[in-house]
């Protein structure tokens, strides 16, 4: 039993010291590698039809103000080369008014309205957007965001290489004052985008589609069916289904989005807890189709790989923290029997959670925001948060991955077996 | 509000081109702090047996002002090693050993403050989780206490890592993650050598820290003070000290442009 443990607590460290390099790779790529300007050189010069897609859902206090955003863009409005798809999901607010009130003003700007929808979920939302979506790019929008005038242009120039499916931009919270939380959400939005995102980029691994400030060829969205109606993380999932099928998602730096980010701890977790949960089915959907590609090169399954597992991580986090509680329990000395596994846990503690940090005090440092960087040991709490909340969301994911998604599948082949060809979702 | 939001994005707007910047690599001053982190880290290497030595005559002074009752150690280098694995330099033994009774009645108050901190709406969870992390080593050091009356092990780890594995891996990340960066070299070094002799005095007044709690209160506190803030405050140091370097670094870049 005992020797059981030890090779455990040496598995978990190898994998989070496998994740600490990983993020000091990306770290010093963003950080000191020449930043080369690839597509944002010509934005601006490829400008392709674009559809906008908004979805919204009791959004009264912030529709106007996105739309607003959208109508001001700097793109060719004429021709019918630019339109806005703004979508009232079931709303009981005032939604349903503005959407229609920009429609009437606006030419381009289209209102769909869903009610008494059977799937209320965003990816819902967003297909039925897409039904009405006939441009060449199709991107999406949420309500609380704030697209400044050049955004669009950035985002659709990466389009000019045929085998870009979708690109990303960077967000940005406007809100960073408002509390010590959406402070430290600054942060970490800092290091995510600025390091992570573009290090994933440059590096030719995976960067991913985030759900919003983003999107697709509508060509790539139809051949995929849209988006999975009953996903959590439809964004993750499309990233991926990208990637398998050949293709790749570039990340656009300079294409800021400006976002207002959750102010209160509870909301933050549950957030957290449901990008957790679908980021894991994304893991269980797509590990081993990433692993067996015959597209991906060995880097970009590696890298893709550990994208996976991003939300499977707080359970490794916390294992490791309970194995460490059980050897310190019932086989003292361990650790003096072990002196490589504590001179490793050591490491992690120190260096390992250093990685992270090193990624947002780079990206302070090169977005000039000194004085954020002396708020980085205030991310440490947060960090244990979501530790606990990233483990229960694995588990969560667990189950819901063997019951309801099993009998699902089960349901789906039977269905298939009895009307081959048919309709089975 | 509103007035406000377009403000920031207006300001944000100016400085867009950050999106694709990069900080200058310092190749020079990244040749010189390898240098110093091989030196030191070979100077360490050499120098392990006086540097416990002298801790342990350190630990011995505070141990006598707090009036600790104690025997010092202090073997050759010869039998230093052998020594060093078995017990540490300075050994204390507790005057109070906590009764069975007093233990499970500290687990259950535990477990219920434990469970009303879970159970007040007006915390915040990343405080509840805060609260949790200090009181689940109380915990686990009071079932240690009954699964191993009297029994310090940890301090032997303690002892022999203390301050010394933490100071190759500041080296290794003031190296990795400080050096590289455009500034000046002072600030750099400055900040290495104040991280190091914090780690040393932090690690001194840790093993004094705890040596005294175990003489005065028992086993259950010393390992307590030992387990909570071992390898997770030399993590919190080091990102102050990260922290504070990087500021320097980032204004003086701002004042070179």
């Amino acid at each position: 039993m005992s020797l059981l443990v030890d090779i455990a607590i040496l598995v978990i460290v190898a994998i989070i010291f496998a994740y600490t390099l990983r993020h000091y790779r990306f770290y010093w790529d963003r950080a000191f590698a020449k930043q080369e300007d690839g597509s944002e050189s010509f934005a601006g010069a490829y400008l392709p039809s674009v559809s906008i897609v908004c979805p919204m859902k009791n959004e009264e206090r912030v529709a106007s103000r996105l739309l607003d955003c959208l109508v001001r863009m700097d793109y060719p409005k004429d021709n019918g080369r630019y339109e806005v798809i703004a979508i009232d999901d079931n709303s009981t607010d005032s939604t349903s008014e503005i959407v229609d009130r920009y429609a009437t003003q606006y030419t381009f700007i289209k209102a769909v309205h869903r009610s008494n929808s059977k799937i209320l979920s965003k990816p819902a939302a967003l297909n039925a957007g897409l039904t009405f979506a006939h441009k060449e790019i199709v991107l999406f929008f949420d309500a609380d965001y704030m697209p400044p005038r050049d955004c669009v242009k950035r985002l659709v120039a990466p389009f000019a290489d045929p085998l870009v499916a979708g690109v990303m931009g960077r967000v940005v919270p406007v809100n960073a004052p408002d509390t010590i939380l959406t402070r430290i959400l600054d942060l970490e939005r800092t290091g995510g985008y600025q390091v992570d995102q573009q290090a994933r980029h440059r590096l030719g691994l995976i960067p991913q589609f985030g759900g919003t400030v983003g999107g697709f060829r509508r060509t790539f969205l139809a051949s995929q069916n849209g988006f999975d109606a009953y996903h959590l993380a439809e964004d993750t999932d499309m990233t991926y289904k990208a990637y398998l099928s050949g293709r790749k998602i570039c990340y656009v730096n300079t294409a800021e989005c400006y976002e207002e980010v959750v102010s209160q701890p509870r909301p933050r977790g549950v957030q957290v807890r449901r990008w957790g949960i679908g980021h894991n089915l994304c893991m269980f959907d797509h590990a081993f189709k990433t692993i067996g590609s015959r597209f991906l090169p060995f880097w970009r399954k590696f890298d893709g790989t550990m994208l996976l597992g991003v939300y499977f991580m707080p359970f490794i986090q916390m294992a490791g923290w309970i194995l460490g509680i059980y050897s310190y329990l019932f086989q003292p000395p361990f650790y003096r029997d072990l002196l490589i596994a504590l001179f490793l846990t050591l490491s992690y503690n120190v260096v390992g959670n250093l990685a992270l940090f090193t990624e947002v005090g780079a990206s302070c440092c090169m977005d000039r925001r000194n004085r954020s960087i002396w708020l980085l040991p205030l991310m440490l709490p947060i960090t244990l948060y979501y530790v606990l909340i990233g483990t229960r969301a694995f588990i969560d994911s667990l189950i819901l991955h063997l019951t309801v998604r099993k009998r699902e599948r089960r349901k789906a082949e039977e269905a298939h077996e009895k009307h081959p060809g048919g309709e089975t979702k | 509000m509103r007035a406000y939001v377009v403000i920031q994005v207006e300001a944000k707007r100016i400085s867009l081109e950050r999106g694709s910047w990069n900080l200058k690599l310092e190749r020079v001053h990244l040749i010189l702090g390898t240098v110093i982190t091989v030196v030191v880290f070979l100077l360490l290497i050499a120098s392990v047996q006086q540097y416990w030595i002298y801790q342990a005559n350190l630990v011995s002074d505070i141990l006598r002002f707090a009036k600790v009752p104690h025997s010092l150690f202090l073997l050759g280098p010869s039998r230093g090693t052998e020594f060093l694995n078995a017990v540490p330099p300075v050994f204390v033994i507790t005057k109070m050993v906590l009764p069975r009774n007093v233990i499970f009645a500290l687990i259950g108050i535990t477990l219920v403050t434990i469970l009303v901190v879970a159970g007040l709406p007006r915390l915040s969870p990343p405080v509840k989780i805060v609260i949790g992390f200090i009181l689940t080593p109380a915990i686990v050091n009071l079932i240690y206490e009954i699964l191993h009356p009297g029994q310090p092990w940890p301090l032997d780890v303690d002892w022999l890592t203390s301050g010394i594995v933490i100071m190759p891996l500041i080296l290794i990340v003031f190296n990795a993650a400080i050096f590289p960066v455009q500034g000046p070299l002072v600030v750099k070094v400055t900040g290495l050598a104040g991280c190091l002799l914090f780690s040393f005095v932090w690690s001194t007044l840790r093993l004094s820290l705890a040596l005294s709690s175990l003489f005065y209160w028992g086993t259950f506190t010393f390992m307590f003070l030992e387990y909570l803030p071992c390898a997770f405050v030399d993590f919190i140091y080091m990102l102050f000290f990260y922290s504070m370097v990087m500021h320097r670094l980032a204004i003086s870049q701002q004042r070179a442009e």
